[in-house]
C-alpha cells in the first residue's frame, strides 16, 4: 500500500503546483453555471413547463453542477501522457522501472484528482446551492453518488488508457484525444442529460461505457434510480472496468512485442 | 503587405505539409473538431425537441446562431489562435529572440505564421449548419444585410485576434499565461446563445465590454435585417477599439520581454 500512497502523494504535490489554474477554472465554471441558469430559466419560463425531459429547473441546475464536479473527479491526462511518451520514446525509461506504468499513473491521478476535487467541489456546491437553488436529495443518494462517482473515476481511467493504447500504432496523439473528447462530451451526458435524446439514442448510449462516467452518477444523486437501480448500475460499472482492464492487458502485451523507442 | 502575404502563403504550405505527414491523425482530429463543432446545433435541437425553446427565437434561428458561432470560432482557429500557442511556447523556451531579429514587425510576423488548418472541420461544420438553417428561415437576404453580417463576422475575428494578442502581451510579462486562454475562450462560449437571454446588463456587457456578441448574435441580427447602419458602425468602433487596446498592451509587454535562456 505504501507504493500506492507514495504515487498518490506525488499526484497531490503535482496538482498543488496548479492552484492558480484551479482558481481560474472555478471562475470559468461559475460563469458557465450563471449562463446555464439564465438560458434554462428563459427556456422553462417561455415553455411554461414545470418539467422538461424529466427534469425540473432545480434538478437541471443540480445536474450541471454535479456533472462539472464528476468531470473534475474523473478527468485524466493518460491519453496525452502515454501517447506523448510513446511518440518521444521516453516510455522506455518508464518500462525499465520495476512498476506497472498504468498502475502507477492511476494512483498519481487518484492523488491529483482528489485534491482538485476538494478545491473545486466546495465553492461550486456552495454557490450552486446558495445562488442557483441546487438541490440536496438526501444522505442515501449522496452516499450512492459518492460510490458511483468513485467507480466512474476508475472507469474513465480504464477507458482513457484503452483509447490511449491506439497511440502505439498511430504514433501521433492529437487526433485520438480530439475525437475522444468530442464523443465523450456528448455520450457521457456531460453537455446534456441523456434523457433529452430520443429513446433510440438513449438505448444506444446504454450499451456504451460513457454514460456510466457522468450521467449515471449524477442521476444517482438525483434519486432517479432508487437504491437497487443504483446498485445495479454500479455492478455494470464494475463489469465495464473488468472488460476494459482485460482488453488493456491483452493489447499492452501485444504492443510491447512490437514497440520500438526511437531515441528513447 | 505583399511580403507579408508571401510569408503567410509559405507558412501555410508548411503547415499543410506538416499536418499531412500524419494523415490518420489529421483525419481523427478533424472528426473530433467537427463533433465539438456540432455540439451547439445539437443543444439547439435537444432544447427545441423537448420544449418551446426561447422567446423570440425559433429553432432555425437558434440553429443559425450556433452555425455562425462555429464559423467565427473556426476562422479564429484557422487564422489567429495558433499564434498564441506558438508564441507562448517560444517565450517560455526563450526562443522568441530569433523572431525579434527578423526584418518584420514582431506582431505582423506572428500573424503571418499563425495558420492552423485543423480548424477547417469547425468552419465546415458551421457552414453546413448555416446552409441548412438559412433556407428554412425563408429570409429575404438583401445584399446589404449579408454584407453587414460578413462585416460583423470579420469584426468578431478582430475581437478574437485582440484576445490572442492580450494573452501574448501578458506572456511577455508573466511567461506562463495558458490559463488566460482557458479563461477567455471558455467565457467566450457564452456567445453561442442569444445574448438577449442574459438581460439588458448582460447584453450590454457582451456587446461593449467583452463583445462576444459579435461572433453570432449580431451577424444573425444583421441577416434578420433588424440591425441599423448606426449599430453596425458602433460595433465596428467597439471591435477596432478593442484591437487598439490589445496592440497597446502588446507594445508595452514586448518592451518587458526578457529571454529566458535562448
Amino acid at each position: 500500500m505504501s507504493f500506492e500512497l507514495g504515487a498518490a502523494k506525488l499526484g497531490i504535490k503535482e496538482a498543488a503546483v496548479w492552484k492558480f489554474d484551479m482558481l481560474v477554472w472555478i471562475i470559468i465554471s461559475l460563469v458557465s453555471l450563471g449562463t446555464y441558469y439564465l438560458l434554462w430559466t428563459a427556456v422553462y419560463g417561455f415553455s411554461g413547463q414545470g418539467v422538461i425531459a424529466g427534469y425540473s429547473l432545480r434538478e437541471l441546475i443540480t445536474y450541471f453542477v454535479l456533472s462539472e464536479i464528476v468531470q473534475t473527479l474523473t478527468w485524466t491526462s493518460i491519453i496525452m501522457d502515454l501517447s506523448q511518451k510513446i511518440r518521444r520514446g521516453t516510455l522506455i525509461t518508464q518500462l525499465a522501472r520495476p512498476i506497472n506504468f498504468l498502475y502507477y499513473h492511476f494512483w498519481m491521478n487518484f492523488g491529483s484528482r482528489g485534491l482538485q476535487f476538494l478545491i473545486y467541489c466546495i465553492p461550486m456546491v456552495l454557490i450552486g446551492a446558495l445562488l442557483f437553488g441546487m438541490k440536496f436529495t438526501g444522505w442515501t443518494n449522496l452516499a450512492l453518488f459518492s460510490a458511483s462517482a468513485g467507480l466512474a473515476m476508475v472507469l474513465n481511467f480504464a477507458l482513457s488508457a484503452f483509447i490511449a493504447l491506439g497511440a502505439f500504432w498511430l504514433t501521433s496523439y492529437h487526433g485520438i484525444r480530439w475525437a475522444y473528447m468530442g464523443l465523450f462530451s456528448i455520450f457521457s451526458g456531460f453537455i446534456f442529460p441523456l434523457t433529452f435524446f430520443p429513446q433510440f439514442w438513449q438505448k444506444v448510449f446504454s450499451f456504451l461505457p460513457f454514460q456510466y462516467i457522468i450521467f449515471v452518477p449524477v442521476q444517482t444523486y438525483l434519486g432517479k434510480y432508487g437504491i437497487f437501480g443504483a446498485l445495479g448500475n454500479m455492478l455494470i460499472q464494475i463489469v465495464w472496468i473488468i472488460i476494459l482492464m482485460t482488453a488493456i492487458s491483452f493489447i499492452w502485451r501485444r504492443a510491447m512485442k512490437s514497440f520500438t523507442a526511437p531515441g528513447g | 503587405m505583399l511580403r507579408w502575404l508571401r510569408i503567410w502563403k509559405r507558412r501555410t504550405a508548411i503547415e499543410i505539409a506538416s499536418e499531412m505527414a500524419y494523415k490518420g491523425d489529421f483525419f481523427l482530429k478533424s472528426i473530433g473538431i467537427a463533433v465539438i463543432g456540432v455540439i451547439g446545433p445539437l443543444i439547439a435541437l435537444l432544447i427545441y425537441s423537448n420544449s418551446k425553446g426561447i422567446a423570440g427565437w425559433s429553432f432555425e434561428q437558434f440553429l443559425l446562431l450556433t452555425g455562425l458561432f462555429s464559423l467565427a470560432s473556426g476562422l479564429n482557429s484557422l487564422f489567429t489562435m495558433a499564434m498564441t500557442f506558438r508564441m507562448l511556447e517560444k517565450i517560455r523556451d526563450g526562443t522568441y529572440d530569433i523572431d525579434l531579429v527578423r526584418p518584420m514587425r514582431p506582431l505582423s510576423y506572428a500573424l503571418a505564421t499563425s495558420t492552423d488548418i485543423d480548424a477547417s472541420a469547425e468552419i465546415l461544420a458551421g457552414i453546413a449548419v448555416i446552409s441548412y438553417a438559412l433556407p428554412k428561415l425563408g429570409l429575404h437576404l438583401a445584399t446589404a444585410n449579408v454584407a453587414a453580417s460578413l462585416l460583423i463576422i470579420f469584426l468578431a475575428l478582430l475581437f478574437f485576434l485582440s484576445l490572442n494578442i492580450i494573452i501574448v502581451a501578458f506572456a511577455f510579462l508573466f511567461v506562463n499565461t495558458y490559463t488566460l486562454i482557458d479563461l477567455f475562450y471558455e467565457v467566450a462560449k457564452i456567445g453561442k446563445n442569444p445574448i438577449s437571454v442574459y438581460g439588458k446588463t448582460g447584453s450590454a456587457l457582451l456587446t461593449y465590454v467583452f463583445p462576444i456578441g459579435l461572433a453570432a448574435f449580431y451577424p444573425a441580427q444583421a441577416l434578420f435585417g433588424v440591425l441599423s447602419l448606426v449599430e453596425v458602425l458602433k460595433l465596428s468602433l467597439v471591435a477596432f477599439g478593442f484591437l487598439a487596446f490589445a496592440i497597446i498592451l502588446w507594445e508595452l509587454g514586448i518592451r518587458k520581454y526578457q529571454s529566458a535562456g535562448g
